[in-house]
């Protein structure tokens, strides 16, 4: 009897673990944000999220989050994954907007990766006359991608307030400030380019060089680099 | 794109919206609280990037200062290095505002560097003399080396860097040495 009940005492545990680990993928940490200001709230906020979820999910349930929000705080007791859950689509309710935009950001920055990028361009000195242009291009593309980066189905599925109007109109304004920070970055990276070929050029010997461009949105790297002697031939003949 | 993000946030930070916009109607279902919050966020973001780009133009002309040092030094062991006996290799690795910067500069004897573990080796040195001596005083000896050049770092990182290759290229490099000798 006590080696059953242990044991379903341990699965029953281990099942809350996976259902736990489950919420939390993708959300970038921002459960524990989530949690960290619901522990911390009072006052009328926090009156008016408990009618909230009074309201959602039932007395029942609104009386076990009461009784058990000293145990969530102190660590000593750990949120199911539907408690998490319910509390990661209610706390940001009662948030103010630029406490929203914080989770937001935290929330498209740690999916940023699975958006970006990576080019290559080899440039050879005298024969590829068209590099600027082209990279140019690459990095127009780059400076472009915060406009079209979305969170995956999952994470809107689970959080359902990152499509609300307000979280649209705080993703536009991060989208635009990236935009500005890639175009910042790639006309730097241009010249820098421009500038690398130049040298190149200057040195009589074997000479190569690399120069990788970080934008928010992904990686260019252009390798510059001598006419090699059948490339020298070819362009005699052209 | 850029372009409509451009005017799009230049219109939400000054607050004047075109009546129909969608993020007008959205902006207009906010409480003024929310929307001046977003403003606030708005302006601390350009802030940001304002300040980063000012710091990127100084580490744009660090950097350009500092690979322009790099390419003198690399000119001058070029004339330093330009005669008999000469090899050199130099690498650099700069952070610029963009990204990362690396140039490798170099001359030498690869296949035979690698074979006797140094760019010092004698029969190194000998064949670096025949070669400015002999090969690149015309025109089929200078092709020779143009295409030795071409093809010879990647045989000398590879496959002349180790094992029964490296053993015979070793043997076959004596003779030849033995008979510039002779």
């Amino acid at each position: 009897m006590g080696r059953y009940y242990h044991r379903r005492r341990f699965s029953h545990y281990r099942h809350n673990e996976s259902q736990r680990a489950e919420t939390k993928s993708g959300l970038a940490g921002i459960d524990d944000d989530v949690l960290r200001i619901f522990n911390s709230l009072h006052g009328l906020r926090r009156t008016n999220l408990f009618n909230q979820y009074d309201k959602a999910h039932g007395n029942s349930a609104g009386s076990y989050m009461r009784k058990t929000i000293a145990g969530w705080a102190s660590g000593a007791v750990k949120p199911s994954g539907d408690t998490l859950t319910r509390l990661l689509n209610l706390v940001p309710k009662i948030l103010n907007q630029s406490e929203k935009y914080d989770l937001l950001k935290k929330l498209y920055d740690s999916h940023r990766k699975d958006f970006q990028e990576q080019h290559s361009l080899t440039v050879v000195i005298g024969h590829s006359l068209s590099f600027r242009q082209q990279v140019t291009d690459l990095a127009q593309r780059l400076c472009n991608k915060p406009g079209t980066h979305t969170l995956p189905t999952y994470v809107q599925t689970k959080i359902a307030w990152v499509c609300d109007n307000d979280s649209t109109v705080a993703r536009r304004i991060m989208a635009a400030i990236e935009t500005e920070d890639s175009v910042a970055i790639a006309s730097a990276g241009v010249a820098e380019v421009e500038n690398l070929v130049r040298r190149i050029q200057s040195l009589d010997m074997s000479a190569e060089g690399t120069h990788t461009m970080r934008l928010p949105y992904g990686l260019i790297t252009v390798y510059v680099r001598k006419p090699n002697l059948f490339e020298k031939i070819g362009k005699l003949f052209s | 794109m850029a372009e409509n993000f451009e005017l799009v946030k230049a219109q939400f930070i000054s607050g004047q919206l075109p009546a129909g916009s969608i993020l007008a109607k959205v902006l207009a279902d906010l409480p003024a609280e929310d929307v001046a919050r977003l403003k606030q966020k708005a302006a601390e973001g350009m802030l940001g990037v304002e300040l980063k780009r000012l710091a990127d133009q100084n580490k744009f002309q660090v950097s350009s200062a500092d690979i322009d040092d790099f390419i003198q030094n690399a000119q001058r062991m070029e004339r330093t290095h330009s005669g008999v006996t000469s090899s050199y290799k130099m690498d650099g690795r700069f952070e610029t505002a963009s990204g990362e910067t690396t140039i490798t500069s170099k001359k030498g004897c690869f296949i035979a560097t690698a074979v006797y573990g140094s760019a010092n080796h004698p029969n190194v040195v000998r064949l670096r003399r025949f070669r400015d001596r002999h090969l690149e005083t015309h025109f089929v000896g200078r092709l020779f080396c143009a295409l030795y050049y071409r093809l010879s770092p990647r045989l000398a990182a590879g496959f002349f860097s180790r094992g029964k290759a490296q053993n015979g290229m070793r043997r076959l490099l004596d003779r030849v040495c033995a008979f510039l000798n002779g």
